[in-house]
């Protein structure tokens, strides 16, 4: 079990005053509380600006009670969601709970036939949101070779250029950014973030 | 779920790593987020903070002058909710650069810049050298900037950029509403939802050249306002005289900034959607030999990438493999089946 001690030391120097820690909390956590409310509130971007401003507001005027049982990412994203319940219920609505239908998707047993691409079988908004905002909770170039990766399809030795890096070093680098990417997407709420033995397939979890 | 036994040709992690590309391209490309409101939140976020630090110290000091300093984190802490802009705030991210790019921010000296770099408002980015350019992402609204070689901008927000040297392309999107100001020493380029460059010319006498590739564009300057519409070049001298002339949106003049466009990730996009982004930056008008061929682009979906093809020869090379093909005339990419 991690203590989380890197979140714990930047919220300390945060409560210190330290405004380069202050900057790399922006940084880290803004654009992935935003993707994570934008897709829970329909898509809607003013709904999603009040509600991301009023959980970074409120978790920042009691950072000192931050103690690290979870990652701060876990943290603030319990902060949305909470600040999303509350929404819906002072509204009388409730949210638009998401999930996956196993049918839908291919069956571990059942192998993808051949000639389905695995864009055949794209995720739902919200399930595709989670893991685009588990890619911007990490580090830009983490994000970015992933990207490159597997999205561009790009070989270890294009990436390697494009980093200015040795081919092993650029490796080393993939194997990081995966274990950031899969840390990130479980703190998110991502509930089958990929693991060796898992079903080639993922569910996303209710949004609150 | 189950165990399974590892191939011996199965190196470590293998499996893994399949389920984790698998995700990724299921979910497929980031689609941008609003940096206008990413901007806001930040500037509110931040005079949250300082106010609940304000607030604690208030708490260890001298009433009288925690008092002050409460007073005062809370007349920041109002004036940023309400005005938004004045706090420093990323507004515009760095997509791609050939060649060298140094950027400074408010508080920082001239540096090389990074792919990725997010830039504050009031930061200055400067290409070296005539071959080298630079692409941007500005505001969230999906507003491509280019920068081409030996120019020199200052991003004063993310609705306003300073040129003080070079060229600047800008391309507000297809659904932009235009609002991008691009302020220069001999006036003011205005966009109204378009494609325009900007470029200060200095050869001996002082000019302004305005192009426009679609949309059409406002210019304030001293004795009035002139509009550039679509397919026009504006050449405004010093002493006030206006030179106009025509300029196809497909013209080799554009070529610099199709060079410099950033990188766009076609896997997991539709074939229309690539066709549409290729046909726009191509300067090319997009047809369909039928409704069908068009509702049938719109259904594929592309995998892989395209490496560092440009974008007018991206149709070509993805066309064939959904069994159709592209021909082009007149500035119009007509598509239609393979024969």
């Amino acid at each position: 079990m991690t203590d989380h001690r890197e979140d714990r030391e930047l919220t300390a120097r945060m409560s210190a005053g330290d405004e380069a820690a202050f900057d790399a909390f922006a940084e880290r956590f803004t654009r992935p509380l935003y993707r994570f409310a934008l897709s829970r509130l329909g898509g809607d971007r003013d709904l999603t600006g009040d509600i991301v401003q009023t959980t970074l507001t409120r978790a920042l005027t009691r950072i000192d009670s931050y103690r690290g049982e979870a990652s701060l990412l876990t943290w603030l994203t319990a902060c949305c969601r909470n600040e999303i319940r509350m929404l819906f219920r002072s509204r009388g609505t409730a949210p638009v709970e998401v999930e996956l239908d196993d049918a839908l998707l291919p069956s571990p047993a059942a192998p993808r036939p051949p000639d389905a691409s695995p864009e055949s079988s794209l995720l739902s908004r919200e399930a595709a949101s989670l893991v685009h905002a588990a890619l911007d909770a990490i580090p830009v170039h983490y994000a970015r070779a992933l990207e490159w990766k597997y999205l561009e399809r790009l070989p270890v030795q294009a990436i390697a250029e494009r980093l200015s890096l040795h081919p092993k070093a650029a490796e080393s680098l993939l194997t990081r950014a995966r274990e950031a990417f899969r840390r990130a997407y479980r703190e998110l709420g991502g509930e089958a973030a990929p693991q060796p033995g898992a079903p080639d397939h993922v569910r996303a979890r209710a949004a609150t | 779920m189950s165990e399974r036994e590892p191939r011996p040709d199965e190196r470590p992690g293998a499996e893994d790593e399949h389920a984790l590309a698998a995700l990724l391209e299921r979910a497929g490309p980031r689609p941008p987020l609003p940096e206008e409101d990413l901007a806001r939140i930040g500037a509110a976020a931040r005079a949250a903070w300082r106010f609940g630090l304000a607030r604690r110290r208030r708490r260890r000091r001298l009433a009288t002058v925690t008092g002050l300093a409460a007073l005062l984190a809370l007349a920041l802490a109002l004036g940023l909710w309400t005005s938004r802009g004045i706090a420093p705030a990323a507004v515009a991210e760095i997509a791609a650069f050939e060649g060298r790019l140094l950027a400074s921010t408010p508080t920082s000296r001239m540096a090389p810049a990074t792919v990725g770099g997010r830039l504050l408002a009031g930061s200055a980015l400067e290409t070296s050298g005539g071959a080298s350019s630079a692409a941007l992402a500005l505001g969230g609204a999906g507003t491509s900037l280019r920068l081409g070689g030996e120019t020199r901008v200052r991003i004063a927000s993310a609705e306003e950029i300073e040129l003080t040297r070079g060229a600047l392309y800008v391309d507000s999107g297809e659904r932009a509403t235009g609002g991008v100001r691009v302020r220069t020493p001999l006036g003011t380029a205005r966009d109204v939802g378009t494609q325009f460059s900007v470029r200060l010319i200095e050869n001996g006498a002082r000019a302004l050249e305005i192009r426009v590739r679609s949309g059409a564009v406002a210019v304030e300057r001293t004795g009035g306002e002139l509009v550039a519409a679509p397919a026009e070049e504006l050449l405004i001298h010093t002493d006030g005289s206006v030179e106009r002339r025509e300029l196809a949106a497909d013209d080799p003049a554009w070529g610099w900034a199709l060079a410099a466009a950033p990188p766009f990730a076609v896997s997991g996009r539709t074939l229309g959607e690539v066709l549409r982004w290729a046909c726009r930056e191509a300067g090319w008008r997009l047809r369909y030999e039928s409704a069908e061929l068009e509702a049938r682009a719109e259904a594929i979906r592309v995998r892989g990438g395209v490496g560092a093809l440009r974008a007018d020869q991206v149709p070509f090379a993805v066309l064939p493999g959904a069994g159709l093909s592209g021909e082009l005339s007149s500035s119009e990419l007509l598509v239609r089946r393979a024969d």
